[in-house]
């Protein structure tokens, strides 16, 4: 035996408060999981849209919040193909489409631009335009598989899978595109886009050179707004970044609430383990090794509260993703996420183990050895 | 004071007072005294003469609120590591076991030794030769509620004895036991004190103590009792 055994031979002993315990605080942190975790996965989801597939620059109309709502003339793509310092540019027309109880968004994406080029097709082919055809990301592939449809309606219109994609967009993973053409002909919206992704030549992607291109589009097309995509992904996570604030607040409130009730526990261990870690310091151990014993039981029982609160919390997010219609959106947990709530939680745990050891520490052992 | 007789002092106390200001009561009012080593001392007096809090003063557990404790010669007050202190010179038997619940045999043996990372091979070999020595062997792997009183105080002693003290306090060692389990473990406190000249320092109650020590400090009211 040595000291790691009796912590933890030591903790459990008293098995139902310490379960009971641990599963308080594997709530608490779930809570703080899903609360975060779904603006952040929405957010993440967001992000990779742009930022893994290169996109520098989003173009769309002046003044319009939405980007549902957005449209600009989708030949203003040309337009910004022939600035200097653009590599490519693509228009985009997305439409939300209701798939049976799913949200599911639908591209329509101008053919032999940089668009195709981010998406990696694992079955099939591009759709052709004119031909009726869409190609499906690989999560709505797996739906539709489940249903063996081989079509996908859209307003009427039955559109025959010809590809399947796997995207690093998790939005784009469950996700219909077809060629712009054809979508905007389902809309009965020819000639429109609801924005146009740009992607810069390596050399105007630092701050200058980009701010640069910027100005240029709006003096070429003065009726359209160009940003920035981090900035664009800002804008159009404004709600989250809010909603996400409420959430940091509740969440440190819960983890607050955690850490009380893990010092309650404490304490009251402390009553418990008064006496005999009085007679541990009559044997000789060190006073460190004392409040050792009170904070490693204080963290490994939040350590283990905390691993199962990530779990649940995980689990909770997508099951919240799945109850609600939004497909698109897939639970994310980065680890400099997981380790936030980790730190919260570590340092409600050391002041829940400190307080007691203190406590413990600061009575006169003698008449603690003494008491009846 | 010459050098021979400081060697000959485990203990030294000199006008040493304690006062308790929660209850306002002086356990010891102005106690000078000299323990040597290898001896075995008892401790006697009536309740709340002083005798537990003189043992656990020299534990180093508690200070003294004036006076001087010196252990070897050396200010016990100036001791700054007291757990070091204690591990390495003292070892503790109660008269409760303090035994801990859940754990076996061996592993309350072990317990002075528990804090570090790893207990080495060496000191668990030592702690079940003393199990050996003192006929506990046998339930080394039994936990601690199963055993009997008399057992039980046994255990506390190859507890004591796990860092090789050069003293044990021994605060009321057989006030939980019968008649003949309190003789047996006086004969082994004996029988430690004869064989590794270790100095024992007994707190009781008990009159046939004089039979095992060879000195006993009567306290009476705090004060040492001349008769």
């Amino acid at each position: 035996m040595n000291l790691a055994l009796f912590l933890l031979k030591d903790i459990f002993r008293k098995k139902l408060r310490v379960l009971l315990t641990i599963f308080g605080i594997g709530i608490g942190v779930c809570v703080c999981i899903v609360m975060l975790g779904v603006g952040e996965s929405i957010k993440h989801s967001f992000k990779d849209v742009y930022g893994k597939r290169q996109i520098d620059i989003v173009v769309q109309e002046s003044d319009q919040l939405s980007i549902l709502l957005s449209r600009v003339d989708a030949a203003a793509a040309g337009q910004i193909r022939a600035i200097t310092g653009i590599e490519d540019a693509g228009s985009v027309l997305l439409y939300i489409h209701k798939l049976k109880k799913s949200a599911v968004p639908v591209f329509g994406w101008e053919p032999q631009t940089f668009l195709f080029d981010a998406v990696e097709l694992t079955q099939g082919r591009r759709p052709v335009a004119g031909k009726k055809e869409a190609m499906v990301g690989a999560v709505l592939m797996r739906s539709l598989e489940k249903d063996q449809e081989k079509q996908i309606t859209i307003k009427g219109q039955a559109f025959e899978v010809v590809g399947v994609f796997k995207s690093m967009s998790p939005f784009e993973q469950s996700a219909v595109v077809l060629s712009l053409s054809d979508l905007q002909a389902v809309l009965r919206e020819e000639g429109k886009a609801s924005f146009v992704n740009v992607k810069l030549k390596p050399g105007y992607r630092a701050e200058a050179g980009t701010d640069s291109v910027l100005k240029e589009i709006e003096r070429v097309m003065p009726s359209i707004s160009a940003m920035r995509a981090d900035a664009f992904v800002a804008e159009k996570t404004k709600f989250i970044v809010m909603g996400e604030q409420f959430s940091v607040l509740v969440s440190v409130i819960t983890i607050i609430a955690v850490a009380l009730g893990l010092a309650n526990t404490m304490v009251t261990s402390s009553f418990e383990k008064r006496k005999f870690l009085s007679i541990l310091l009559a044997l000789g151990w060190p006073k460190t090794a004392i409040a050792l014993v009170f904070i490693c039981e204080s963290l490994i029982v939040a350590l283990i509260g905390g691993a199962l609160g990530i779990f649940l919390g995980f689990r909770g997010t997508a099951y919240i993703f799945s109850m609600t219609s939004i497909q698109a959106f897939v639970p994310e947990l980065s680890l400099a996420f997981i380790l936030k709530i980790v730190g919260m939680l570590l340092s409600g745990a050391l002041f829940a183990g400190l307080v007691p050891a203190w406590t413990t520490l600061n009575s006169n052992p003698v008449e603690v050895i003494r008491s009846e | 004071m010459n050098k021979v007789e400081a060697e000959k002092n485990l203990f030294r106390l000199v006008s040493v007072r304690k006062y308790y200001p929660i209850v306002k009561s002086h356990a010891l009012r102005d106690i000078s005294l000299t323990i040597e080593r290898g001896q075995i001392v008892g401790i006697t007096g009536p309740s709340g003469s002083g005798k537990s809090t003189l043992l656990y003063l020299l534990s180093g557990l508690i200070t003294p609120t004036a006076g001087t404790i010196f252990f070897q010669e050396k200010h016990l007050a100036r001791i700054r590591n007291r757990g070091r202190y204690r591990r390495e010179n003292i070892g503790f038997v109660f008269q409760d076991f303090y035994l801990y619940p859940g754990f076996t045999v061996l592993q309350n043996v072990l317990f002075p030794c528990l804090y570090r990372v790893i207990v080495p091979a060496a000191t668990r070999q030592k702690a079940e030769g003393l199990l050996d020595e003192l006929n506990m062997h046998h339930k080394r792997d039994a936990p601690v509620e199963v055993l009997s009183a008399g057992e039980r105080q046994r255990v506390c002693i190859a507890r004591a004895l796990l860092n090789d003290p050069q003293c044990i306090l021994a605060d009321e060692p057989t006030g939980n036991l019968d008649s003949h389990n309190g003789q047996v473990i006086l004969e082994l406190l004996k029988k430690i004190n004869t064989q590794r000249q270790t100095t024992v320092i007994l707190v009781t109650h008990e009159e046939r103590v004089s039979r095992y020590a060879h000195r006993i400090i009567r306290l009476n009211d705090g004060k040492v009792d001349p008769g």
